[in-house]
């Protein structure tokens, strides 16, 4: 027990060495980008003599050496206060904390969807395989690994919301929509449906194929032989023995997509205006709201890291081999 | 005369198109006895292994289907049943063990969990599985069996992994137990540990044992009566005596006449001044449980030995008895933690740049695995090339090196143009001897290099070993876990465990009268000891 909380808190301490790296080198490369903040708040103030511009930089403390603006800014992260983003005229940490609950459905969804789905397919495929089953499946998730999530997408809403008008094709709730409780409820995931569908079909994808060619791999193996020699039905020999060693795999996977939880739907709520991190980091990018990018950028490597620490300990649970040896 | 428990008629068995015989097994014929041990024995190919999955209903059905003859148990032909009740005759009626123990067993299943699936498969009702399990544990002889069963697979080693294969064959009392290969992959020791669980189970319940093996050694250790198989076909069926002693058919005579014996003729006096002189070599691995302390584990501990040119000297011990290591030291695969390797007086384990190139010109390895040692997507004249093209051999002299090499191996001058899996595991052997030879070595270093071949093609290797050696006066460094192969080839051994040299001497003094009691204990467990005592020494082994 003292080694697996020992183990934890290095695990922690590691994580947070590798997420200083991150906020530092993302506040470096932002500083190489051409131009410096004050140029952009200048630029849109419209005036930009070269007086408001010292003034401005002393104002925010642009004049000091970039050491000390990145242990100011650091320091700021420290005590919670990711900064102030002047376009927007708030805090950093409360726009993103407005903007993560949308993004966190959307991509919580297309997550559970993917992985459910996926396994479902490549289950269904390598337990037939060569048989239709597994060439239906085999088709349908090379279209969906090959097709780019955003044009997926508009060919979604061009039939789906267009066409047949059966969904909404954009934004999160119904334009002047005052339903609460569960008819809000209801009015969100009738808007959900196409963005998760839209993102989760590559991972929907990647899921399938990789569990079919997991379980092509375990089906044959001795163990497997050995519970056939002992008589297992064919129920508990599959469940039991083959797709409990060959989801093994899944779950490293798994952890690579739910890292990107919040910053891998940026197309997908670009395309069907979903108001989420997403939009936030392409409308920040597009309008050097540095400080929003920034913030938004800690977030998410943040997420990756810990959805890492959650794979590994996972890891742990569903393999016992994995912990008795590390 | 009774009825046979199981009886195997006309038993044909199709390949699937394009391969070089159109059956893996044709027109089988096969009774097996209440309370008898059948062992089917052939090489690589030869079909024993199919015949007993076609037993058990095991065969790959999209490859192998059974296309002739009939599988008469209990009064039915198991080749008319169902899935259904195949299902209930397997692990219940015919049980099976295999191979590798190692893989045989869910991963991620605890081994009690594991024995008691059997049970619970076959409708043993829930209340009374635990104490059945933990009663079976004990059966075959695991420690301390209420905390073993909680364990994972990989918490056991090969020996109790196999014990746990039988707990589970043997928990219903099967009336037909399937053993292919159980002991191939245990170090000696183990192996007739394992071969003494066996029988005496088979004793004790009176079940018949169907025995796949390749090993006549084992077969002279455990078998009733005797079934030859040679590509598919079944050459010779009859007691062990009969068999063992007074083969009749030409294959079977062939095969018996290669197996390997320990030789009692004193190898030849070696020439003095050693070319290679290891000195307290020592090979520390370090890991690190958890947060606990750094845990080493000394592979090889203040080994010293010498090997003069002209001379083979072995290196025998079981699994982790670090005999490997030693080679991969020597040679600088692997670094060397203490002590010192000398190579005609020159410090191996401190060469650097040029001088460990020249040393690689100078000292090669013929590795274990013919299949996995040379790169499948370089046609075999390149493989062999790499060497001496690495140490700037013009490419004409590289390459007539290399046909006089394939000449010299007994292989033909268009296999430089083939791929390695166009030839079969004994040519490749010879490809690989021909690699190391390429650049015109000193010292051979043969890890296990004959322990993945068939017997007859192995006793081939071996004379080809010895030839080329005494040809080019090599000192060669023999690893081996085979004690009787090593008695054929070597001059002089060492006996390794757990990383410490137990014996070392002339071969003929090691084996034949062995000083420690570890040796003993290793000459004791080679199977077929009894059977070898009877054979008449063979003139060609006393070289």
């Amino acid at each position: 027990m003292m080694r697996i909380v020992l183990a934890v808190a290095l695990r922690l301490l590691k994580a947070a060495a590798v997420v200083l790296a991150i906020v530092l080198l993302n506040f470096v490369l932002i500083r190489l980008a051409p131009g410096d903040p004050a140029s952009v708040i200048a630029g849109q103030a419209g005036a930009a003599d070269e007086q408001f511009m010292a003034q401005l930089r002393e104002q925010f403390g642009l004049d000091q050496p970039l050491y000390i603006q990145a242990y100011t800014y650091v320091s700021g992260i420290l005590q919670g206060d990711l900064g102030y983003s002047y376009r927007q005229a708030m805090p950093v940490s409360d726009l993103i904390l407005e903007r993560l609950p949308a993004t966190l459905l959307l991509t919580g969804t297309a997550f559970v969807l993917a992985l459910v789905a996926g396994v479902a397919m490549g289950a269904a495929a390598g337990l037939n395989a060569g048989k239709a089953t597994d060439f239906i499946v085999s088709v349908v998730s090379l279209i969906f690994y090959a097709t780019p999530l955003f044009w997926i997408g508009l060919m979604a809403i061009l039939l789906f919301s267009v066409t047949l008008d059966w969904l909404p094709a954009y934004g999160m709730v119904s334009t002047g929509s005052r339903a609460t409780g569960w008819a809000r409820a209801a009015d969100i995931a009738w808007h959900l449906v196409l963005p998760a569908v839209t993102l989760g079909l590559f991972y929907t994808a990647v899921y399938a194929r990789m569990t079919r060619a997991s379980i092509l791999e375990v089906r044959d193996m001795d163990f497997v032989r050995t519970a056939r020699a002992k008589g297992l039905r064919r129920g508990p020999l599959i469940r039991r023995h083959i797709l409990r060693n060959a989801l093994l795999p899944i779950v490293t996977l798994a952890g690579i997509q739910a890292g990107q939880l919040v910053g891998g739907a940026i197309l997908t709520e670009t395309v069907f205006a979903w108001p989420g991190i997403g939009r936030l980091a392409f409308d920040a990018l597009v309008q050097r709201d540095y400080q929003v990018l920034l913030g938004v950028f800690l977030i998410t490597s943040v997420m990756v890291v810990v959805f890492n620490m959650i794979t590994d300990l996972v890891y742990r649970l569903v393999d016992p081999r994995i912990g008795a040896t590390a | 005369m009774t009825t046979p428990l199981l009886s195997i008629e006309d038993l044909t068995v199709a390949l699937p198109g394009g391969g070089d015989r159109r059956h893996a097994i044709s027109n089988v014929t096969l009774r097996l006895n209440r309370g008898e041990v059948l062992c089917i024995v052939g090489e690589s190919g030869s079909g024993k292994s199919i015949t007993a999955s076609a037993v058990m209903g095991l065969l790959p059905g999209d490859q192998l289907k059974v296309t002739g003859g009939q599988i008469r148990f209990d009064g039915r032909n198991l080749l008319d049943l169902d899935e259904n009740a195949m299902r209930r005759i397997r692990g219940d009626r015919i049980a099976m063990i295999f191979q590798e123990p190692m893989t045989s067993l869910n991963p991620v299943m605890t081994v009690g969990r594991q024995i008691e699936e059997v049970l619970e498969t076959h409708d043993v009702p829930a209340a009374e599985r635990p104490a059945k399990v933990l009663e079976l544990a004990r059966a075959v002889d695991l420690p301390d069996p209420e905390e073993i069963v909680k364990r994972y697979p990989f918490g056991l080693s090969g020996g109790q992994r196999q014990r746990v294969m039988i707990a589970m064959a043997l928990a219903l009392e099967p009336d037909i137990l399937i053993a292919d290969e159980p002991t191939t992959a245990l170090d000696v020791t183990t192996q007739a540990q394992i071969l003494d669980l066996i029988r005496n189970l088979q004793r004790a319940r009176g079940m018949g044992v169907l025995f796949i093996t390749h090993d006549f050694g084992v077969v002279a250790d455990i078998a009733d009566r005797v079934a030859v198989m040679q590509q598919g076909r079944l050459v010779e069926e009859g007691p062990i005596e009969q068999v063992l002693v007074r083969p009749s058919h030409p294959y079977t005579q062939k095969l018996i006449a290669a197996v390997p014996r320990f030789r009692t003729a004193r190898p030849e006096a070696v020439p003095e001044g050693p070319l290679l002189r290891v000195k307290d070599l020592t090979k520390i691995y370090r890991s690190r449980r958890g947060f606990g302390a750094m845990r080493e584990t000394r592979a090889v501990d203040a080994v010293s030995f010498e090997i003069a040119r002209g001379e083979t000297l072995g290196l025998v011990g079981e699994s982790g008895s670090g005999k490997s290591t030693i080679g991969q030291c020597i040679l600088r695969l692997a670094s060397i933690d203490g002590g010192e390797v000398l190579f005609d007086g020159k410090n191996v384990g401190t060469l650097q740049g040029h001088d460990l190139l020249a040393y690689r010109g100078r000292a090669q390895m013929v590795f274990q695995d013919p299949f996995a040692s040379l790169n499948p997507r370089h046609r075999v004249g390149r493989s062999i090339m790499a060497g001496p093209l690495a140490h700037g051999v013009p490419r004409a002299e590289a390459e007539r090196r290399m046909n006089a090499l394939l000449e010299r191996v007994g292989l033909d001058a268009g296999a430089a143009s083939r791929f390695p899996h166009e030839f079969s595991g004994g040519q490749r052997q010879r490809i690989g001897i021909a690699r190391a030879l390429a650049v015109q070595p000193d010292l051979l270093v043969a890890d296990e290099a004959v322990s993945a071949l068939d017997v007859s093609v192995q006793a081939q290797v071996l004379d080809l070993l010895r030839e080329i050696r005494r040809e080019l006066d090599l000192a060669m460094l023999f690893i081996t876990h085979d004690l009787r192969v090593a008695s054929q080839i070597c001059d002089r051994v060492v006996v390794l465990h757990q990383g410490k040299i137990v014996e070392q001497g002339v071969v003929t003094d090691v084996f034949g009268h062995p000083e420690q009691p570890y040796t003993q204990s290793l000459i004791a467990a080679v199977p077929g000891r009894s059977w070898h005592g009877d054979q008449r020494e063979p003139e060609t082994s006393n070289i």
